[in-house]
């Protein structure tokens, strides 16, 4: 069985492709738009593992995930920013990130970060 | 000729026809006591061109009096009776000569209007006329003539007056000759008097006084000669002494005349003194005693007639009254004007004045102080000061006006408020000061209140307004760190998604067509510049807005520096002092910005290796230090540093910059910025204390 993927990204096209990228490997249950949608679908769904843009309005990535935490929810969390700023990389990973992939590098890094992530591994994208 | 210069030369024999006269005259009367023999008859007719000369100079000094010349008009009345009294003697004088022809007798009264002229002259003299006698001083004036006057009637009436009517002549000490003394010590005294006021006097009644002084020491020679020769019964008119006395009288003429032609816009008003009347007073208390010496002598001297010392003392008598009363009335009046200049500086000073007792009380009033603070005077004297005054102001007060009032101050100054009757606040400026009596004891104080309500209200306005513009230069700040993040999210959100997901499609691209190296190498090409765009993306946008800012100011610079660090190879050490988060919101953006620019001009100019940002916050300032290790540049060559416009960002916020570089010497850059003290604001109390005494 696939495992279970849920994508939270505000951007309509990065979004879809995104999800097209993990449709043909993963069970993609949801994408939502923001970050509220996200912990309510988190809590729906449960899947085992979230995909979560850095930066969306109202609630952003770590707010996110540190909220799903907090629910006791066990799912592995992926972040997706186009910005590899240090001090941001440490926010996510603090908030309870898994990894931190670099949307620029996705086409190469996103399947094996989850998969690293499945495996109970962590996964930072090289810096551009 | 023209009709012009025939009246400038008109105006020049107006002016100097006169002295020419007088000249002519006297040379006229030297020709004739030369060449005709002493008793012509024609010589005695002389004696009228005199009484002429006498009636010319009265009228000139009466029309300068009347035209109030030089601003002294009593002195010009003065004077034209000291000549009128002349003219009379000397018309008494003719009409024995040459009316009676007979010689003038001694109990004639004609010695005694001479006398008298003399007396007018002193007082004329005395009267000071370059002090400008003011309406109110007339009395003083008046007073002063009526001083000098007794002391000669008391002089004339003492040593003369009984000789020339009630003793025969034939004595030892005839009526003649004691005239002739007194007479020549009444000239001495008009020449002392104009001696010493002729260097005092100021302006033009410098040269009146030379004149006065010349004439009467000429006048005293020939006169006293004239006399003795009188006595000596050789006096014949015509002799040289005549030319001396004509001469002198041509010139008391001279003397009201040219006073006319001096420049009056030089004779100013000059301040009462009170200094001199005292002093005044005092002479006329000595001039008492010395009067009462001759009273003395006169009782022990028992070799007279009786009636004569019987009339002699009672004249000494009632002349000592007279004159200390006046020289007491004088001085009494003086006292009163000065006690009633004081007492009206006091009432009707615009500034509110009280005397205040040890314990507060009001011990007296003026209007002005009833008016600010809405009392009327007895609601004030029944109260004190603390009573009415702003009770957080009452403390500051009482401390100062107890160091006061036990002598550890000499005044202070304070801006306190007092509660007017009507329930508002009045903001005064009061000076209070000592007022310690003989012993040094401070027994009471003297506050001045000055009502400075309107300044308060309009400082208090001018604050308000301020407070406006720093929250309209707040909001402006705000406004426009908004639009900044707004495109800096439209930046991030949409423009560096969309590229983002352009790396992705050509890094799938690659990935499928492995085949064709040629077009790989393109797609290679492709997706470097791109993710170069990206990342030039992101850097726009944080510089728009900082996503880190949002954190605080402590965290944005940090990200800042790190980025910089990253960016430009330019080691950025962060240092932070005091408690950041009291920095507003504003300042923080504004702090911000200045950063960005200078660590742009580091980058940019300064080829430094290391740069140190110091953050803090001291006291009620907020301070951003950037100092490089850079080669620097000469202070005034900064243009096109951007310091301009930090500055401008700044001042937006009340905010100052100082650089501090030169050669090799590095870069530093400090820009403060005034932040709101943590805790209550002072109370409004200026207080100002002079050194103990």
């Amino acid at each position: 069985m696939k495992p279970k993927l849920l994508i939270a990204e505000n951007h309509p096209a990065m979004r879809a492709k995104v999800a097209s990228l993990l449709q043909r490997d993963f069970d993609v249950v949801a994408s939502v738009a923001g970050g509220l949608a996200a912990v309510e679908a988190v809590s729906h769904f449960l899947p085992d593992l979230v995909i979560l843009d850095v930066s969306m309005p109202i609630l952003d990535g770590p707010d996110v995930a540190r909220r799903v935490k907090a629910h006791g929810c066990n799912a592995k969390i992926v972040f997706i920013s186009v910005s590899m700023d240090l001090n941001q990389i440490t926010t996510c990973l603090a908030a309870g990130g898994d990894a931190y992939v670099s949307k620029v590098r996705m086409a190469t890094d996103l399947i094996y970060a989850i998969t690293e992530v499945l495996a109970g591994r962590r996964f930072i994208s090289p810096d551009v | 000729m023209s009709k012009s210069s025939a009246s400038t030369l008109a105006i020049k024999l107006g002016v100097s026809s006169w002295p020419t006269a007088l000249i002519g005259i006297v040379v006229i009367k030297a020709v004739l006591s030369l060449a005709v023999k002493p008793g012509s008859f024609v010589v005695s007719y002389s004696g009228i061109s005199y009484l002429v000369l006498l009636v010319l100079a009265t009228c000139f000094a009466m029309r300068n009096g009347i035209q109030n010349t030089l601003g002294a008009r009593f002195f010009w009345v003065l004077l034209a009776t000291a000549y009128s009294l002349w003219s009379a003697h000397q018309a008494l004088n003719l009409y024995y000569e040459l009316g009676l022809r007979i010689e003038v007798p001694d109990n004639s009264i004609d010695d005694s209007l001479l006398f008298l002229h003399v007396g007018a002259l002193v007082a004329a003299i005395a009267t000071l006329p370059h002090r400008g006698v003011s309406n109110q001083k007339q009395n003083r004036a008046v007073a002063n003539v009526l001083l000098v006057t007794l002391f000669w009637i008391f002089i004339y009436g003492y040593a003369v007056f009984p000789y020339q009517y009630l003793i025969s002549s034939g004595t030892a000490f005839s009526y003649a000759l004691r005239f002739d003394i007194v007479y020549l010590l009444e000239n001495l005294a008009v020449i002392g008097t104009a001696g010493v006021l002729a260097f005092r006097v100021k302006g033009p009644w410098q040269s009146v006084y030379f004149h006065l002084l010349a004439a009467s020491t000429l006048y005293a020679l020939s006169s006293t000669v004239a006399n003795l020769e009188i006595d000596s019964g050789g006096y014949v008119s015509g002799k040289l002494y005549g030319v001396g006395l004509t001469a002198s009288v041509c010139w008391f003429v001279w003397i009201p005349l040219c006073a006319r032609h001096l420049p009056s816009r030089q004779v100013t008003a000059t301040p009462f003194d009170s200094h001199q009347s005292s002093q005044a007073s005092m002479w006329a208390m000595i001039v008492v005693v010395m009067i009462s010496v001759p009273i003395v002598w006169e009782l022990l001297q028992r070799d007279e007639r009786s009636d004569l010392r019987a009339l002699r003392v009672v004249f000494a008598v009632v002349m000592i009254v007279c004159l200390a009363s006046s020289a007491y009335i004088k001085e009494h009046r003086a006292q009163r004007e000065h006690k009633e200049r004081f007492l009206s500086v006091f009432d009707y000073s615009a500034v509110g004045m009280a005397l205040v007792g040890c314990d507060g009380r009001w011990i007296r009033v003026n209007r002005a102080l009833c008016e600010i603070l809405g009392y009327s005077e007895q609601e004030l004297l029944d109260t004190n000061f603390q009573s009415l005054t702003h009770p957080d102001d009452l403390d500051a007060d009482l401390s100062y006006a107890h160091r006061v009032f036990t002598g550890q101050l000499r005044f202070y100054h304070l801006e306190k408020r007092y509660i007017h009757k009507q329930g508002h606040v009045v903001w005064v400026a009061l000076t209070a000061s000592a007022v310690p009596d003989a012993s040094g004891k401070v027994s009471y104080g003297i506050a001045q209140v000055q009502d400075i309500t309107a300044r308060k209200h309009a400082e208090a306005a001018v604050l308000r307004n301020q407070e406006e513009l720093q929250s309209l230069a707040g909001r402006l700040i705000t406004v426009q760190e908004e639009e900044r993040k707004r495109i800096a999210r439209d930046l991030h959100d949409d423009l560096s998604q969309r590229l983002a997901l352009l790396c992705v499609d050509l890094d799938m691209l690659r990935q499928n067509r492995p085949a064709d190296v040629q077009a790989a190498q393109e797609l290679e090409r492709m997706r470097r510049e791109i993710g170069e765009l990206v990342v030039d993306m992101r850097r726009l946008s944080h510089n728009e807005h900082h996503p880190q800012l949002t954190l605080g100011l402590q965290h944005g610079v940090a990200s800042f520096c790190n980025d910089f660090s990253k960016q430009y190879g330019i080691a950025a050490t962060l240092v932070h002092e005091g408690n950041l988060k009291r920095i507003p919101e504003t300042v923080c953006f504004t702090l911000f910005r200045v950063l960005q620019e200078a660590m742009s001009n580091v980058a940019k100019h300064s080829e430094a290796d290391g740069v140190t940002v110091t953050l803090g916050v001291h006291g009620d300032q907020a301070v951003l230090r950037v100092s490089d290790d850079g080669r620097g540049f000469e202070i005034g060559s900064d243009r096109g540093l951007g310091l301009i416009s930090m500055r401008e960002r700044l001042r937006l916020v009340g905010g100052t910059m100082r650089v501090n570089s030169s050669r090799q010497q590095g870069t530093d850059v400090e820009a403060a910025v005034p932040i709101p003290i943590s805790g209550g604001l002072n109370i409004p109390v200026i207080g100002k204390a002079d050194g103990n005494t």
